[in-house]
């Protein structure tokens, strides 16, 4: 793992044991988040250890997987984060703000830092270089106390990505290229680290978007470098003082190193059950869909709502498909407001949901029985939509806009291509 | 010996989210009635009828989701032990923060388990801080297995002090 961006990183943070794969160690973690639905028993775990404050740099408490009020339980569960979180110093995002690790890539990540989430997801924000991993609640709550967090070394893996994307091949293609090679056991005790020319010509939600999705590897975390791009989020998120440069060095070590080459990738497509049974869109396109869900972290940042908001721009959605979008944050659903993409949406006959998870966690819309459900999101598990007898498909946002026009699998590359469309999209979104 | 499962089972199937069980996330007594009801909807009234017993698995056993409620559940249930054949991280290390203690068998020794066969773990606390992997006795097919622990010193003080708050706690007043 020498001369790694991990190495780099987690040797600053490093409070005991050896940086060797493998080997248990001991991290000061700078920033913590937590969600509802596994933060209650992480502060109250907190409580327990009798502190005044939090001891990092900075704690979020998220509001995000259950906001459906069906009974006094969520209610309370919630005035519960947001006392707890007054009391010891912890930022609250209320409910409506959005899924935390699209909030937090937004208004938090900072190169180079790193950060520990009551979340599996939380890599998310190695999109923007930090070493994110994800944790139950209890070893959150030590972080929050100021105690390292332990974990093993994972080994580094490279991924030289090379080329670029083509036309209507989004980042979840690029991550879910990888599941079908490695499996969702493959990344286990492993740390991804994405280098090449290719990582140039992705943004970076789409580099957040295939960290999230890393994670469905079992990988530990998953990073990408900080440069040029990473400053231009941070700028346009208005914190660019955060900034700065993580590169791996020209002779970095890594324990394997995987070539994709971003130009040859094809529109995928995870089937029923689970995110690595991936073949190629094309393949099975023509199977009848009878529920789009478009949204969740892997999926919900501007650039890919506004790609869809344009496919379905002036049309009406198949009326044999139920179609929802959840953004993933206020940011993106004012934006989405702002520039009239939301009225596209809304004309289109798509149903408008909170910026939450959803879906995703089976929070409603739980799919007919039997019923095609093909969602932009991470996982696919037998009966996590609510509906046991549900077939659950995972693609990229512009797969699911397609199906949501045709109400079946369609391959987006029968359109034409981006570059002759009305927006440019190109640095259109940071 | 409550329940045998596949491999990559997720935390979803362990302890299931959605809208019926979400809210009842901070309330265990209801929410371990739920556990492992996609699979097995009878297994939190058996764990409980048995005052609780092991779990085997087979390869990545607790991939997905890091609800850590899908070993503080079972703890609650009295689950001692699960035995697979490999382990995600963040479910392993969850179980070792709840004082469940995951050990690692081979795929052959999976395949012998059969659901409801007897087993017997012994002299658990001296071999773990030993090192040493445990062996298991099947009572009821009378034969001996080996599990291994693979626990750092850090994560045995944690299981010997009945889980990672415990520890903690003690660790937060021994250093005042
Ligand atoms: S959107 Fe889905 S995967 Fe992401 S944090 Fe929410 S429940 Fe988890």
């Amino acid at each position: 793992m020498r001369g790694t961006i991990i190495e780099a990183i987690l040797s600053e943070h490093l409070v005991s044991g050896t940086l060797a794969p493998g080997e248990e160690v001991g991290l000061r973690i700078d920033q913590t988040l937590t969600q509802d639905a596994t933060g209650t028993m992480a502060y109250l775990q907190f409580e327990t250890l009798g502190l005044d404050r939090v001891r990092t740099e900075l704690s979020v408490s998220y509001v995000d997987h259950n906001t459906l009020q069906t009974g006094f339980e969520n209610a309370d569960d919630h005035r519960y984060l947001q006392t707890v979180a007054a009391r010891y110093g912890i930022y609250f995002s209320r409910p409506g703000n959005g899924i935390c690790h699209q909030v937090h890539l937004e208004r938090f990540a900072v190169p180079g830092k790193t950060l520990l989430g009551s979340d599996s997801h939380t890599p998310t924000a190695g999109g923007l270089g930090m070493v994110a991993i994800g944790a139950g609640g209890l070893d959150v709550a030590l972080a929050m106390a100021g105690q390292p967090f332990y974990v093993r070394v994972p080994k580094v893996l490279g991924i030289r990505l090379t080329g670029q994307l083509p036309d209507w091949v989004s980042a979840q293609d690029v991550i879910l290229h990888l599941l079908e090679k490695l499996s969702v056991s493959g990344g286990v005790g492993k740390a991804l680290e994405y280098f090449g020319n290719g990582v140039d010509t992705l943004s970076g939600p789409q580099r957040a978007t295939i960290t999230n999705m890393g994670t469905e590897l079992g990988a530990t975390t998953s990073i990408f470098p900080s440069d040029e791009t990473t400053r231009r989020f941070l700028h346009a998120q208005q914190r660019q003082e955060v900034w700065r440069p993580l590169s791996a060095d020209e002779d970095a070590e890594y324990a394997q190193i995987i070539e994709v080459n971003l130009s040859e990738l094809e529109p995928l497509i995870a089937q029923p059950h689970s995110p690595d049974n991936v073949v190629p869109v094309g393949k099975i396109a023509g199977t009848k869909v009878n529920q789009v869900c478009i949204g969740s972290c892997t999926n919900s940042s501007l650039a890919e709502l506004m790609t869809v908001a344009a496919l379905l721009r002036g049309k009406q959605v198949h009326p044999d498909v139920s179609v929802t979008v959840s953004p993933g944050s206020r940011q993106v659903l004012t934006m989405l407001a702002r520039n009239g993409s939301l009225a596209d949406l809304l004309a289109a006959g798509v149903r408008l949901l909170e910026t939450a998870c959803g879906p995703c966690i089976g929070m409603g819309q739980a799919p007919a029985t039997d019923a095609v459900s093909l969602r932009s999101f991470n996982r696919n598990f037998s009966g996590r939509s609510g509906t046991k007898s549900a077939q659950v498909y995972l693609a990229s946002p512009v797969v699911c806009a397609a199906a949501a026009l045709t109400g079946e699998i369609t391959d987006p590359r029968t359109y034409p291509p981006r570059s002759r469309w009305p927006l440019s999209w190109k640095g259109q979104c940071c | 010996m409550l329940l045998k499962v596949g491999d990559n089972i997720t935390t979803d199937h362990i302890m299931p989210a959605g809208a019926k069980l979400l809210p009842l996330r901070s309330n265990i007594p209801a929410i371990s009635q739920h556990v492992f009801a996609p699979v097995d909807p009878s297994f939190a009234e058996r764990a409980q009828a048995h005052d609780g017993g092991f779990i085997v698995g087979g390869d990545n056993y607790g991939q997905g989701s890091s609800r850590e409620h899908a070993a503080l559940a079972p703890a609650y249930l009295g689950v001692k032990a699960v035995l697979a054949c490999s382990f995600a991280r963040i479910h392993q290390a969850n179980l070792v923060n709840f004082g469940i203690l995951p050990l690692q068998i081979s795929k052959e020794d999976y395949q012998h388990c059969q659901p409801g066969d007897q087993l017997r773990i012994k002299e658990v606390n001296k071999k773990m801080v030993a090192g040493q992997p445990l062996v298991v006795d099947n009572i009821s097919q009378d034969y001996q297995f080996i599990a291994a622990a693979q626990l750092s010193q850090r994560q045995v003080e944690i299981i010997q002090a009945g889980g990672a708050l415990n520890w903690a706690r003690q660790k937060l007043a021994g250093a005042g």
